[in-house]
């Protein structure tokens, strides 16, 4: 059983054993802290990923597992690495295959009993224009050179093609388009997959949600993002589709060549890496980069049809429906951190994890400089999901990282013998909530007992410091695939 | 009758294990174990064929590449698949050769009722091995 020290309430740290280059640290309570022991016993544990993670060269500090963690494949979804520039390594496995998965959330001008009025007419017709579900691909085509344009210029180009408003852009991290995209990078059969999948939302654990904000925690960090209580918001949950998927697959084998070129030892066969300065290091950045812009561009056409729907509906102006921010998870992107009271470029690897930045952070629009930019967690269907805020000591501890969601706690396998689709929808029904769901398997899957409780995750966060809750939303209208 | 494949446990994904009396019989079973994933394998008929063609240093990286391959090729041909065949997985100077087919038809979405995208096979828990009489073909997949 692997030790673990207690820092604090909320912070555990695993000392550096064998051939760990870094101790780990999670941030997890007591509870939390005995599942995962508990949970060590199986095949793939998400304490067993966190300690190969921290064998990799170069990674500063330690390596974080926050408390959505679970298992993943090679890295623990819900974990976070820092790597130096000068000796660390960019692996597989804290990206995958679902690069920029992400959450983005828009903001209406309605309240709850204005949107009442139209709620079913409002659920039909975002079940009608949002894409969702496997092979449903959306109604935009393109053809290779497009889809490289949007390799290269995300949601910028998305804009241009009037798939958004230009204030969008101020709203989404990296202003929706992150540099250091080489088309180079990316093959041919990943360019196809690119072809049909713009503005589509897959299946899963991606959704489309119209929500409440039914809590206010900070009042004046809720009014710089434009959140009241009482009003109709939406999060939609998605990424970089087959194109983000191709690129993960084939970058495995790439990666794997590359660990053996550099004879760097691999623990787990997705943690395969390159030098980050090396050939293969740097193409495999320019690579997630394509697929970071691909999901940008992905998500603000999808937000678009959102914005689009409510408009049609209740006749409200577009741009009186507003982007409160996009966040990314599953990215390495180089970023400067305080390093033992240094300023430092690093490499920070997000797998199922948010970047979280707080007042005074680069990369903020104006609006949000003396605030910190929203972090958006969502919880699952039917339960609550959160607007946070980094801190200083986020971004003193975790990089200025975060969790993404609720993280699982019941494997598919299991959700699937203990709940049944229909049932669940029932249930939501008696709540008030709307399900749109194109698969009654997929909608059991995700049942919400097979999450951990949002709040247990709010708490760490918050009991931790790493995070403030801003405020709290609750679903209405759930569309998935 | 034993099954021909099952689904494991795994955190936030599916396992899939594909047995058989040969190890061309266990990928093609595992093929089926993550369709089967995807959709009700009952309702995708065998109107189109499609050929595959994938190369490997070994085993384990022949089956990843061979699920990946079905998986693209599902995608760009948007259809589903259902039935796999595998003549013969050779041996070459650099490793491991699979010439194969796949069967199915174009995803028709009142027909096919889809339940989970398969974004990738992985190489957690890869295991290609005879086990007593039988083989086994298996991973985990990212959903």
């Amino acid at each position: 059983m692997t030790e673990i020290k207690k820092l604090s309430n909320f912070v555990w740290e695993i000392p550096k054993e064998k051939d760990m280059t870094v101790p780990a640290r999670l941030y997890v309570d007591e509870k939390m802290k005995n599942f995962l022991l508990e949970e060590e016993k199986s095949d793939w544990s998400t304490l067993g990923q966190l300690k190969n993670l921290s064998t990799l060269p170069g990674i500063e500090k330690y390596a974080i597992a926050l408390p959505d963690c679970h298992p993943g494949y090679g890295a623990p979804i819900g974990s976070v690495v820092a790597n130096n520039l000068e000796n660390g390594v960019i692996t597989f496995g804290t990206v995958g295959f679902d690069i920029n998965c992400g959450v983005y959330m828009i903001s209406t001008p309605l309240n709850f009993k204005q949107y009442e009025k139209k709620k079913f007419e409002l659920a039909n017709e975002l079940y009608k224009v949002i894409p969702a579900g496997l092979g449903e691909g959306g109604k935009i085509r393109l053809t290779k050179s497009d889809v490289e344009e949007y390799l290269v210029k995300g949601a910028e180009l998305a804009v241009k093609e009037g798939h958004g408003l230009k204030a969008d852009l101020e709203f989404l991290e990296e202003n929706g388009r992150i540099k250091g995209a080489n088309i180079e990078a990316v093959s041919e059969k990943a360019k196809e997959r690119g072809k049909r999948e713009l503005g589509t939302l897959g299946s899963g654990n991606h959704y489309f949600e119209v929500q409440l904000v039914d809590q206010v925690m900070d009042e004046k960090t809720a009014k710089a993002f434009g959140l009241w209580k009482g009003q109709v918001v939406v999060m939609l949950h998605c990424g970089s589709r087959g194109l983000g998927h191709q690129i993960g697959t084939e970058y495995i084998q790439y990666l794997n060549q590359a660990s053996q070129k550099y004879n760097i030892p691999i623990k787990h066969k997705e943690l395969v890496c390159a030098p980050i300065q090396s050939q293969e290091g740097q193409q495999y950045l320019s690579a997630i980069n394509c697929g970071i812009n691909y999901a940008f561009a992905n998500r603000i056409v999808l937000a678009n049809l959102g914005r689009q729907a409510f408009s049609k509906i209740y006749g409200i102006e577009e741009k009186e429906i507003k982007t409160v921010y996009n966040v990314a998870h599953n990215t390495a992107k180089i970023e400067k951190h305080e390093i033992d009271g240094k300023h430092q470029k690093v490499l920070v690897q997000r797998k199922g994890s948010t970047r979280a930045f707080a007042a005074g952070s680069k990369d903020l629009p104006k609006k949000y400089q003396k605030f910190g930019h929203p972090v958006l967690v969502g919880g699952t269907m039917g339960t609550y999901s959160y607007v946070l805020v980094g801190t200083e000591k986020g971004m003193q501890e975790t990089f200025g990282s975060t969790v993404h969601g609720a993280g699982r706690m019941l494997s598919r396998a299991k959700a699937m013998g203990q709940f049944k689709g229909e049932t669940i929808v029932e249930e939501l029904t008696k709540k008030g909530i709307i399900v749109k769901g194109h698969s009654v398997k997929g909608i059991a899957e995700e049942a919400p007992n097979a999450y951990k409780r949002v709040e247990d995750v709010i708490r760490i966060v918050e009991g931790s410091g790493i995070n403030k809750a801003v405020v709290r939303t609750k679903p209405l209208i759930v569309v998935k695939g | 009758m034993e099954s021909k494949f099952k689904l494991l446990e795994h955190g936030a994904d599916y396992g899939v294990q594909g047995t058989g009396k040969t190890t061309e019989n266990a990928f093609e079973h595992c093929a089926e174990g993550m369709f089967s994933i995807i959709v009700d394998l009952k309702k995708v008929k065998s109107k189109e064929k499609i050929n595959i063609l994938v190369t490997a240093k070994n085993l384990e990286e022949l089956l990843i590449n061979w699920l990946n391959e079905l998986l693209y090729k599902s995608h760009v041909k948007h259809m589903l698949f259902s039935k796999f065949k595998i003549e013969k997985i050779k041996e070459t100077k650099s490793g491991f050769e699979l010439n194969g087919i796949a069967k199915g038809e174009k995803i028709n979405s009142k027909k096919h009722e889809m339940a989970l995208e398969v974004k990738g096979a992985t190489y957690t828990g890869v295991k290609v091995e005879q086990q007593g009489k039988k083989w086994i073909a298996q991973c985990v997949v990212d959903v």
